[in-house]
């Protein structure tokens, strides 16, 4: 599983990439912006992500712009469907307007801060990012 | 002429005396007025700034909470990484002190910023349709396995007579009854917790008062606590904080929540009696009635789950589908109510009870694949995230199965949808997720009544 991250926070990110470092390859990136044109990159030499974790408050490009930027990205290359990479959003924002809105813009998951290790693998396995098998006990 | 000339001049200075008396007076009278006016002004500009103040420092509390957040989520989440790796015993046990240290400042922080946005007024209350007895059921079965593992009985009164549908805000009715239960349960050590629900007498404006009631039988707050309870991070003992945890602002939300509906939350209890909280809401009477009402009585079937009748919701954009797979839902015994979009689909889960989603995969606004995540979720509203949900898509295509169970839809049919073939996989969904066989009873009476006849 290829992962790119966008995450402001240092120690936030860290922990991000430590709890994925066995999962695969995992790139981390500050902010919205720098996000896209990783992802964008990605997508150009065809070794595209399967997972992005964004952040929404970020500076430059907040994760909710970013979400959708990387949704049209995939469209513009014609990528449908379970082709598309999961995008999980990881934020301290956890009220229902919030949540109600990056579901519309096409994430599959949402997990709020503070959150442990076994959270976050438990909602990658729940949408599929990774096997049942990596279900925390 | 000399003489003349002095009463003149006396005349004169006489009156210069009275002017300047006048002047006088008229200033003392003028410093008084502008003395008033100014601590007019000042009590007024005192005021604003007071408010001023206040919406400031609720504004710097909501940010500073907010902050919190983030080096909290390093504290949790590194001590959880650190507990994944190899820790000897003592290594253990520091690292799971720091974690649940840190997860009872996380919850300290929650009901700080929640106190903060009902002192600023930044929360904008729900106007939506809503069943009390089934907010009160909810929480019924929530708190059992707590009462019952204190050995607590967990007692319910719903009058007849309460409306099955107010307007209000059920999001925060549910905050207020979880907080009272969740004190109750903590603070009694034998006998029982009622709920009870019911319609008050009306109030001065004839608006319907609602009451809720939560008593228990625990030791009671004594009478110089009891205007204080309600005050933020007042707790009748310092101790009983760390014995019982909590934050010491719950009451004080819950007042404040009650306040901001426009009703009140009051507490009477005695040393030996226990505690009784009683909160009364003005909720009017929801004058929307179920499409399915007028045709309820002539019903063959009717679906039950644990002695309720089965509820649905059924999201669908297209009108004309959506009656046909309505009817055919209330054909089937089921009670079902309609949304025409995902986001209005979460809204009405979030008041009312359901058993079971029924969705379409392609609506504008909000699709069913992305209402279905949401769902799933937890954090899209009050209500089970797990609960069934079956979709319903026009196409054919295996890709499109497997993004709808990928989304966490548990079945998946296509249109145009047979109504056996609806009730085999409901049926199924619903039996399983609430450990229940489907009872028909109506069909089951009618079997009975025929058993009865001489064959």
């Amino acid at each position: 599983m290829k992962t790119l991250i966008a995450e402001d926070d240092f120690v936030s990110r860290v922990l991000v990439q430590r709890s994925l470092d066995d999962y695969g390859p995992v790139v981390a990136v500050a902010n919205g912006q720098q996000a896209v044109e990783a992802f964008h990159e990605a997508l150009r030499i065809e070794e595209p992500f399967d997972l992005v974790c964004l952040d929404i408050m970020m500076p430059e490009m907040d994760g909710m712009e970013a979400l959708q930027k990387i949704r049209d990205l995939e469209q513009r290359f014609d990528i449908q469907g379970l082709q598309r990479c999961k995008i999980m959003m990881i934020t301290a924002l956890g009220d229902t307007k919030s949540v109600i809105e990056a579901f519309k813009s096409q994430c599959e998951g949402y997990l709020v801060k503070p959150f442990e290790r076994e959270d976050l693998i438990a909602k990658l396995v729940e949408i599929n990012a990774l096997p049942l098998g990596e279900m925390p006990s | 002429m000399l003489l003349q000339i002095l009463c003149h001049i006396t005349a004169a200075l006489f009156g210069l005396l009275l002017i300047a008396c006048w002047w006088r007076s008229r200033r003392a009278l003028h410093q008084v007025a502008h003395e008033r006016d100014q601590a007019r002004l000042l009590a007024a500009e005192t005021a604003r700034q007071a408010s001023a103040d206040a919406a400031l420092r609720n504004e710097f509390v909501a940010t500073v909470t907010h902050e919190l957040r983030t080096p909290l989520n390093g504290i949790i989440g590194m001590t959880s990484l650190l507990r994944s790796g190899d820790l000897d015993p003592r290594q253990r046990e520091y690292a799971d002190i720091i974690r649940a240290s840190a997860k009872t400042l996380a919850v300290l922080v929650n009901d700080l910023l929640d106190f903060a946005r009902i002192e600023s007024r930044h929360i904008a209350l729900e106007h939506i349709p809503f069943s009390l007895p089934d907010i009160i059921h909810d929480l019924h079965v929530l708190f059992a396995p707590r009462a019952t593992a204190k050995g607590l009985d967990l007692a319910l009164d719903i009058d007849p007579h309460t409306p099955a549908q107010v307007n209000g805000d059920p999001h925060r009715v549910r905050q207020i009854l979880n907080n009272l239960l969740d004190n109750a349960i903590k603070f009694t050590e034998q006998g029982e917790i009622r709920i009870a629900c019911g319609p008050a007498s009306d109030g001065p404006d004839r608006r319907p008062i609602m009451r809720l009631v939560i008593s228990d039988t625990g030791p009671g707050i004594a009478a110089e606590m009891q205007d204080r309870i309600f005050d933020p991070f007042c707790q009748n003992d310092a101790s009983i904080t760390r014995r019982h945890g909590g934050t010491g602002l719950g009451l004080a939300i819950c007042r404040r929540l009650s306040v901001l509906m426009g009703g009140s939350l009051e507490l009477s209890s005695s040393d030996d009696t226990g505690s009784t909280f009683t909160c009364l809401l003005p909720l009017e009477v929801s004058q929307t009635t179920h499409p399915d009402d007028a045709q309820r009585h002539d019903r063959v079937t009717t679906q039950m789950i644990n002695g309720r009748r089965a509820h649905l919701l059924l999201v669908e954009d297209n009108p004309v589908n959506r009656r046909t797979i309505q009817l055919m839902l209330e054909h089937l015994g089921y009670q079902v109510d309609c949304a025409d979009n995902g986001s209005q689909a979460l809204t009405l889960l979030t008041g009312q009870h359901y058993h079971g989603v029924i969705m379409d995969c392609i609506m504008p606004e909000m699709d069913g694949f992305a209402t279905a995540r949401a769902i799933r979720t937890g954090h899209a509203g009050d209500f089970d995230p797990h609960l069934p949900i079956i979709a319903l898509s026009a196409h054919t295509l295996t890709a499109d199965r497997d993004r709808a169970l990928e989304a966490g839809m548990n079945a998946y049919l296509t249109k145009p949808v047979q109504a056996s073939e609806l009730a085999k996989v409901l049926d199924g969904l619903l039996a399983a997720h609430y450990r229940c066989d489907m009872i028909n009873s109506d069909t089951e009476n009618h079997a009975r009544e025929r058993s009865k006849e001489p064959s």
